[in-house]
């Protein structure tokens, strides 16, 4: 009998169980565990309702085919099924058979599921819904969770030929991936590491992460269930005899072994993650002798990116000095997932050496120039970015697709290591990048942009920067531009969010912040000359800034973000908030403390929100929209009865301790310290003073060595003490 | 199709040897009866016969071909009833058959279905799932598959049992018919079926093989070692006697005996095949 057609008639069997059939429901139906029980996403529409569900599938899933695949392996020998088909077929090819219909009732689980939570998805993401994005979640978090399941629980089976042994192999192994490999993201095979999914931006790179990782694991246990496949028993002999006889089909312990050994290089040779040390010798790092003959004085790089699988090449050219009359040596730092192909100087072939030292996401090449005082150097190089291996778990945010591009310094180009810029210029570095259409190069700092050529559905761009690097985004960028508090403020957001951003007035709300912030606490220390720039950009939490730029994670723009009453009453006041942080946690950085402490930068921005909106609106809706809010949500937390007893708190098993904790930290950062500083703004005389103390605080010098404001800081500006600001 | 089995012995993991040297050859078309005690080696050697045990010693040949080089030759022209077997409870009787056709490889397997469904009398019960069926008629659905496909060879081990009177000789001339150009390997403990229906008699005990021939040559071996005598005097003689049958008569109990010699009291009678086999079962040296 021909193999497809025994594994159509095995399918055709399995399902025609009813237990099957309420397996693929359980499991279609487990994704609804990511809208309330498990939800380790957020930030954006498409963490919360896609990549929630499917983690949560996955885990679930898991569960249910493990389940199922051991029962119906075991049936098969305890019911004595086999001796009438062993009598048939090879017990090797029933084996495959019942495996193989198992995988397949797994992938029809997951079309199961696909379907059904597709409108809800459809609906609850709204105009950012891709159904691409959506069924490449399904297949490839949720239905290789399930293969995987199916492929181990099968192995261990073959193996033992015991339910409690390989239900008890199947438990360790799940609980490996929530625990022991929790950190390693190769490792995780039921719980894969997705720290986050862009709505408006792209996800390309997360998904081919997730897709190692699946091929990592397809391959390991594809090995795994080979070699125990050869412990199906046949001839009446056990598990050794019957590997050895099984063994004599070359084929099988072949196919094993080279399985074994792909998925080994799958995981040593994995493309996205360097090799820095884990403990960085910052000392060592920057322990080197600059080249004081060689000068640079213009970079120009002409890059093409390839949106798929997003690597990057380019060709970049650096107009070097050497005044030495000798051979030099000089190096560059770059992305440790690129090289370099080729490298001329003055046209002939120069000599370089790729060190392979990764460090903090970059590695050093070693090139030999000639004694030329004027040398163009050419450096053909590129390859797929990879990130640094501390945030393996939250991968994504480096990316090249059709969607978003993020390249940034030894992402884009070489960076000089130990030879500096010609003395008295900020060296100009000019490149060019064709972009598809729809899509809008947008450079950190004070660079500019300048749409070159347009082609028929692309545009090629010039990026205009200076020194030795640039950072680029790139996406559907649209931008606002408003003139407040003598700058030219320019605030790039994606076109996926410009319905919300009209609603809540970007424009208006961008003046008013910036006049009212520069006006009472003066002006943000990253200014530029005369302008500055906003982006927002494809991840979460929180930004950074300087050189006149300062960008935004999509997630402070997110309609649910811009729905939060904590922060505002409206989009437009959430959205206030947000650009108050320019300020109050990046302009000032807060100094991080523990879970318990109110002091954050939330409660000054929150408190700057209610100010700027009882000017706007009046006492009485400050009143009814902030202090109100903030004295009830106080109120109820003084009477909660884990605050008044924290003793009972540490007998609560972990997850609902973090639930309740990250729940009365919200609280405290968000009400209770803008109470506070409430009470200390009438303790120190009104807000008049309030506004002398913090503007103080926000242009006074900080230590540079640890530039963080503390909540002593604040008391003593007060010239208050903890006891007095106590609100019970 | 021709087997034939060379100086075979089994012995299991355990230390158990159940079959020692035997050496036969099997031709169709007959009908074989295998008999034999329980342990005697009967399900060992159609487990060898099927493929599904490998022997110790000794090889099978089928048409002059080792087995270990025509297994699956010989899965597609084997039909096969375990003794001890399980089916997929959920499905219908027609469903199983269909997937059994199916893993067989019977092309159009339709018409090999209802041909199985009537030869076991399951008509009624086809789309019935197997669940609901009786003992007897889970026997029936486990005999319908092994006929499936008109297979060359026929193991059947114990194929009655669980079978009310009537169709257990409904299929004992059944089999009768089927052997007609195949070969059909029939264990039982019932004697009598095999002496209504085999050609030839095997019948094994402790691993070897103690009668092979037709069922009347085995008959003729326990001519006069058969008798009747009253019960007081059967239980007189000790061990020597095998008491077979005890009979209420008019004259009292009287018993049914074979024995290497019988007492002068005993009066001698035609052994039925029942009698020959265990007469020759329980001559010395083969007393279990």
């Amino acid at each position: 009998m021909k193999f497809h057609s025994l594994c159509r008639v095995e399918v055709g069997r399995l399902f025609r169980s009813r237990v099957t059939w309420a397996a693929l429901g359980a499991a279609a139906v487990s994704p609804a565990l990511g809208f309330t029980f498990y939800t380790p996403l957020s930030g954006s529409l498409n963490s919360s309702y896609l990549a929630n569900p499917a983690l949560a599938g996955s885990l679930a899933g898991a569960l249910v085919f493990a389940l199922l695949t051991v029962l119906e392996l075991d049936r098969v020998h305890r019911s004595r099924t086999d001796v009438l088909t062993d009598s048939m077929i090879s017990p090797l090819a029933a084996e495959v058979s019942r495996t193989f219909a198992l995988l397949t009732a797994a992938a029809a689980a997951a079309a199961m599921a696909l379907l059904l939570w597709l409108p809800s998805a459809a609906m609850l993401t709204g105009v950012i819904f891709r159904p691409g994005l959506y069924a490449a979640v399904y297949f490839i978090v949720f239905l290789p969770a399930l293969w995987f399941a199916v492929l181990f629980t099968a192995a261990a089976y073959q193996l033992f030929r015991r339910l409690d042994i390989t239900l008890a192999a199947f438990a360790g192994f799940y609980l490996l991936s929530l625990t022991a490999w929790s950190e390693n993201w190769l490792l995780r095979w039921v719980n894969p590491a997705m720290a986050y999914l862009s709505d408006d931006f792209g996800n390309l790179r997360r998904l081919l992460s997730l897709g190692w990782n699946r091929l990592f694991w397809l391959l390991s246990l594809g090995g795994l269930w080979c070699m125990c496949l050869l412990c199906t028993r046949r001839y009446g002999k056990g598990a050794l005899g019957s590997l050895l006889r099984n063994s004599r089909k070359i084929y099988l312990p072949a196919i094993a072994a080279v399985l074994a050994a792909a998925s080994f290089l799958v995981y040593t040779k994995q493309p996205f993650i360097d090799h820095s040390e884990e403990i960085i010798d910052y000392d060592a790092l920057y322990d080197f002798d600059y080249n004081e003959h060689v000068t640079y004085s213009a970079i120009s790089v002409d890059a093409q990116p390839s949106f798929f699988p997003g690597s990057f090449q380019a060709e970049a050219v650096y107009t070097l000095h050497n005044d030495s009359g000798q051979p030099q040596t000089i190096s560059f730092w770059i992305n440790p997932g690129y090289t370099f192909r080729s490298v001329t100087a003055n046209g002939k072939a120069a000599a370089f050496r790729d060190l392979q030292d990764d460090a903090v996401n970059q590695k050093t090449i070693e090139l030999d120039l000639p004694a030329d005082k004027n040398i163009e150097l050419v450096v053909e190089y590129g390859g797929f970015p990879r990130e640094w291996n501390i945030m393996s778990l939250y991968q994504g945010e480096t990316e090249i697709s059709h969607d978003y591009i993020y390249l940034a310094h030894q992402d884009f180009s070489p960076m000089p290591r130990d030879f500096m810029e010609s003395s008295g210029i900020r060296a100009p570095l000019t490149a060019r990048i064709t972009l598809p259409d729809g899509m809008r190069p947008v450079l950190f700092g004070t660079g500019r942009v300048v749409a070159d050529t347009v082609g028929t559905d692309s545009t090629q761009w010039v990026l205009h920067d200076s020194g030795w690097s640039l950072l680029l985004y790139a996406g559907d960028y649209i931008s606002e531009q408003i003139e407040t508090a003598g700058l030219q403020v320019e605030f790039f957001y994606s076109a996926k969010h410009e319905r919300i951003m009209k609603e809540c007035r970007v424009n208006e709300t961008l003046k008013q912040v910036f006049e009212y912030c520069t006006d009472h606490y003066g002006p943000l220390s990253f200014y530029g000359k005369d302008s500055m720039r906003l982006i927002e950009i494809g991840s979460v939490g929180g930004g950074y800034a300087s050189r006149g730029a300062s960008v935004m994670g999509e997630d402070s723009f997110s309609e649910a973000g811009l729905k939060d009453p904590l922060k505002g009453a409206g989009g437009s006041e959430v959205m206030a908030h947000e650009i108050i942080h320019q300020w109050w946690g990046l302009g000032n950085m807060i100094e991080p403390v523990s879970e318990a402490d109110p002091w954050s930068s939330e409660g000054l921005t929150v408190y700057t929100t209610y100010r700027m909106m009882k000017e706007l609106h009046g006492e009485d809706y400050a009143q009814k929209y902030y202090v109100n809010v903030w004295k009830a949500n106080t109120e109820d937390y003084y009477k909660d009865f884990y605050v008044r007893n924290p003793q009972f708190l540490s007998a609560l098993p972990e997850r609902y301790k973090a639930d309740i904790l990250n729940s009365q930290s919200t609280v405290r950062r968000y009400c209770e310290m803008p109470l506070k500083i409430l009470k200390a703004e009438k303790l120190v005389g009104g807000e008049e003073a309030m506004d002398r103390i913090l503007s103080g605080l926000f242009t006074g010098e900080t230590n540079p060595s640890y530039p963080y404001l503390t909540w002593q800081d604040f008391l003593n500006a007060c010239n208050l003490s903890e006891e007095d600001l106590n609100l019970e | 199709m021709r087997i034939h089995l060379n100086h075979l012995s089994m012995t299991y993991p355990n230390g158990r040897q159940a079959l020692k040297d035997i050496s036969l050859t099997l031709e169709s078309p007959s009908l074989i009866g295998l008999a034999g005690p329980n342990g005697a080696g009967k399900t060992t050697l159609m487990k060898l016969l099927s493929a599904g045990l490998l022997p110790t010693d000794g090889t099978i040949s089928i048409d002059d071909v080792p087995l270990s080089k025509c297994e699956n030759r010989l899965k597609e022209k084997l039909g096969y009833l375990p003794q001890d077997f399980g089916l997929y409870d959920e499905l219908t009787v027609r469903e199983f058959l269909d997937y059994m056709a199916a893993l067989k490889g019977i092309r159009d397997s339709k018409p090999a279905i209802e041909s199985a469904i009537r030869a076991v009398g399951l008509e009624e019960n086809k789309k019935s799932r197997i669940r609901t069926l009786s003992g007897g008629q889970r026997q029936r659905v486990g005999i319908a598959q092994a006929l499936l496909g008109t297979p060359e060879f026929l193991i059947l081990d114990e194929p009655t049992v669980g079978l009310d009177p009537e169709e257990r000789i409904r299929f004992r001339n059944f089999f009768s018919q089927t052997a007609q150009d195949k070969l059909v390997l029939l264990s039982t403990h019932i004697i009598e079926d095999v002496q209504s229906v085999c050609d030839r008699l095997i019948v094994i005990d402790r691993g070897r093989i103690l009668f092979l021939g037709r069922p009347e040559e085995l008959i003729l071996q326990a001519r006069g070692h058969v008798g009747v005598l009253p019960e007081q005097d059967a239980c007189k003689k000790g061990s020597a006697l095998h008491i077979i049958s005890r009979v209420n008569t008019a004259e009292g109990v009287l018993c049914r005996c074979a024995a290497e010699s019988l007492p002068q009291e005993a009066c001698t009678v035609e052994p039925t095949l029942e009698d020959a086999y265990l007469y020759l079962i329980t001559q010395e040296g083969n007393t279990p």
